[in-house]
């Protein structure tokens, strides 16, 4: 999620609450005889606010997969995560006394400082992925269809060669609605009657392309390489006849098509690849939090 | 070739409508992850408890002086989720506390744990911070450390005693100047209480006269004094003059012939001997205070400060006038109390401790 102006109210509470919290914190450490502790009156108010914020923070999880629920929108839960999730992160803090504790609650903290530095990392690669994907991946699908249009695409590439399909797809000119800019799939008819020898096209697809768009076999393949890939179609352009050229195109096009898809499945990775991290971990930290709630009232 | 008017149908078929109910692989990933994770978790909880190692809850080590009971957390926590008790803490430490520190009728006492924090790490339980005194005391809101005590404030007090510290410590007294722990011995932390038999028959030896070299006896009041040395005459005289003393005959009807001389003799020598040792400014009089024939007993306290503790014996390595002035020591009135400025010289953040309690135990015993 992009941090902007919609963010203004949740940026504006956040930091006040911080700032209260903050002088709230100073004026109890500094008059706390023994020094702040978890177990004292304001420390347990730290420790159940921040809690609190970080319960909610993990509801996301519960929230995104009952999207039908009708428990505020999806966009406000998200910045309710960001947000209230950043805020329990001093208020845990405060209500340590900024000491990490014994073995569970050492262990805990560090477990968050992970989860926090993980979300910060996500949120700080949400802001530059998603518009670099944009202006660079028109052909974006999402990711879960990733292998599914790859395989169509392998499918239509293979009745482009052989020109035995009813059309194919392409990509095809580029087309803007008001702020919306993108290119359009485009369907194309295969000519009909006797058609030039695809003989060339056919092995080319068999030689390269299908190995091509197998899953893994993206970088050992010589069409993995742009400069490459142009290389090896100039060639077959020689190879095939005139009319055959604006086939060869549309061949080129699924292989760029096929580029920008493991481009994107390498960027999604990173976009949320960090959720390995930041969710297990976050789990975790609730299963720990709960015990460590528990037995600390308990001693 | 031309667009094909109607590709929608072809094109949807490139979505696989299913995908949302498909977990893919990232997703998977993050559950077994989680599920690992939380499995690792529960795994250390619970193998923690099956082992009965309690400590994994613990806030932080225990003290040095704990550290003997740290896996028997039932030691100090009697009962779950309540506090710990000090009646716990009293099972092994009432001796030390022994007299409450809130005054009867001003409140009660701070529990134990309000001061004594547990599980803070390897620390000394009783080196407490000033923060813990200055958070009831509030009328010392001053007075934060050693650096804003002002002053050293002696109750003052009649003594009943005169003693002039700078003439006993002066060179041309007969004997040499006595030193300090020539009367000030410590025992303990403190000094011992200065006793006439002890420290100033020495020099301050009392006989009954010139003639009967009788060491008069301390501690008695002057009427007692009188008797005693009338009793001593009549003896040493018995003693000189057997055979000298007989009984008067008296003739009945014609009354006695007076007393005889040496009965007068006698009287004259007891008198002469009482009124040497009453004298103003001898005898007892020298050091003792005495109203009519009543000898004031010497107040002296044992401790000039009562609120605060010193200690002499950790000190021993100092000269006594580092801290003690007798220039002006004049009188006894004239307390050589040490300022608080020379306290200063050596307890300081660089230094040597300069807590509040240093000084003014919490617990009065």
């Amino acid at each position: 999620m992009r941090i902007d102006r919609g963010h203004f109210r949740w940026f504006l509470f956040s930091t006040g609450f911080l700032i209260v919290a903050s002088v709230a914190y100073a004026l109890y450490a500094r008059g706390a005889a023994g020094g702040p502790t978890g177990g004292s009156a304001m420390g347990l108010a730290f420790g159940i606010a921040g809690t609190v914020f970080m319960l909610f923070a993990a509801l996301l999880g519960v929230r995104r997969r009952r999207p039908n629920y009708r428990v505020g929108r999806a966009a406000t839960w998200l910045k309710g995560h960001l947000w209230l999730g950043a805020l329990s992160f001093p208020l845990v803090f405060f209500h340590a006394g900024f000491e990490f504790g014994g073995p569970l609650a050492r262990v805990l903290m560090w477990i968050f400082v992970l989860v926090f530095l993980t979300g910060l990392f996500g949120l700080a690669l949400q802001q530059i992925l998603p518009r670099f994907m944009t202006q660079n991946l028109p052909q974006e699908v999402a990711y879960e269809q990733i292998d599914h249009v790859r395989r169509e695409l392998l499918e239509e590439v293979e009745q482009l060669a052989t020109g035995t399909g009813p059309r194919c797809l392409g990509v095809g000119r580029a087309k803007s609605d008001g702020s919306i800019q993108g290119r359009v799939v485009e369907s194309r008819t295969a000519p009909a009657g006797r058609g030039p020898d695809r003989a060339p096209l056919v092995r080319f697809v068999d030689k390269y392309v299908k190995f091509y768009f197998q899953r893994r076999a993206m970088r050992e393949s010589p069409l993995g390489d742009p400069n490459g890939r142009r290389a090896l179609f100039d060639e077959l352009k020689s190879d095939v006849e005139e009319r055959l050229h604006g086939d060869v195109a549309d061949l080129l096009a699924y292989c760029e098509q096929r580029a920008q898809l493991d481009a994107q499945r390498r960027l999604h990775h990173w976009l949320h690849g960090w959720l390995l991290i930041h969710v297990p971990l976050s789990w975790t930290m609730i299963f720990l939090t709960a015990v460590h709630a528990v037995m600390s009232l308990y001693y | 070739m031309m667009a094909d008017p109607q590709p929608q149908k072809e094109i949807a078929s490139r979505i696989d409508l299913a995908y949302l109910r498909r977990w893919h692989r990232l997703r998977v990933a993050r559950f077994v992850a989680t599920v690992l994770l939380l499995g690792i978790a529960a795994f250390w909880v619970i193998g923690a408890s099956a082992l009965r190692n309690k400590k994994i809850y613990a806030n932080g080590p225990v003290s040095q002086g704990h550290s003997f009971i740290e896996e028997r957390c039932g030691s100090c926590h009697t009962q779950g989720f309540r506090k710990v008790y000090d009646a716990s803490c009293l099972q092994c430490h009432a001796a030390a506390v022994g007299l409450p520190h809130v005054p009867a009728g001003k409140g009660r006492d701070p529990a134990c744990g309000a001061c004594h924090a547990e599980h803070r790490g390897n620390t000394l339980l009783s080196a407490l911070g000033d923060k813990h005194c200055n958070s009831c005391h509030e009328d010392h809101s001053d007075i934060t450390s050693l650096e804003t005590h002002i002053w050293f404030r002696p109750q003052p007090r009649d003594q009943r005693l005169r003693f002039n510290h700078l003439q006993h410590g002066d060179i041309d007294l007969v004997g040499g100047p006595l030193e300090c722990d020539a009367c000030h011995v410590v025992d303990g932390r403190n000094f011992g209480p200065i006793r006439f038999e002890e420290h100033c028959v020495r020099c301050h030896r009392e006989t009954v006269s010139a003639d009967i070299d009788i060491v008069v006896p301390h501690g008695f009041q002057i009427g007692e004094l009188r008797d005693w040395i009338a009793a001593v005459y009549v003896r040493e005289w018995l003693a000189k003059h057997p055979g000298e003393v007989e009984p008067q005959a008296t003739v009945p009807g014609r009354g006695g012939a007076g007393p005889p001389d040496w009965a007068v003799q006698l009287a004259e020598h007891t008198r002469a001997a009482q009124a040497a040792l009453f004298q103003p400014r001898r005898g007892c009089l020298l050091c003792h205070a005495a109203k009519g024939e009543e000898i004031l007993p010497p107040e002296i306290p044992s401790r000039w400060l009562p609120r605060a503790r010193f200690d002499h014996q950790t000190h021993r390595f100092q000269s006594c006038d580092r801290c003690h002035d007798l220039r002006e020591a004049t009188s006894a009135d004239i307390l050589v109390l040490p300022k608080v400025e020379t306290c200063r010289a050596c307890h300081n953040r660089q230094g040597a401790r300069a807590r509040c309690v240093t000084c003014h135990p919490f617990h009065p015993n």
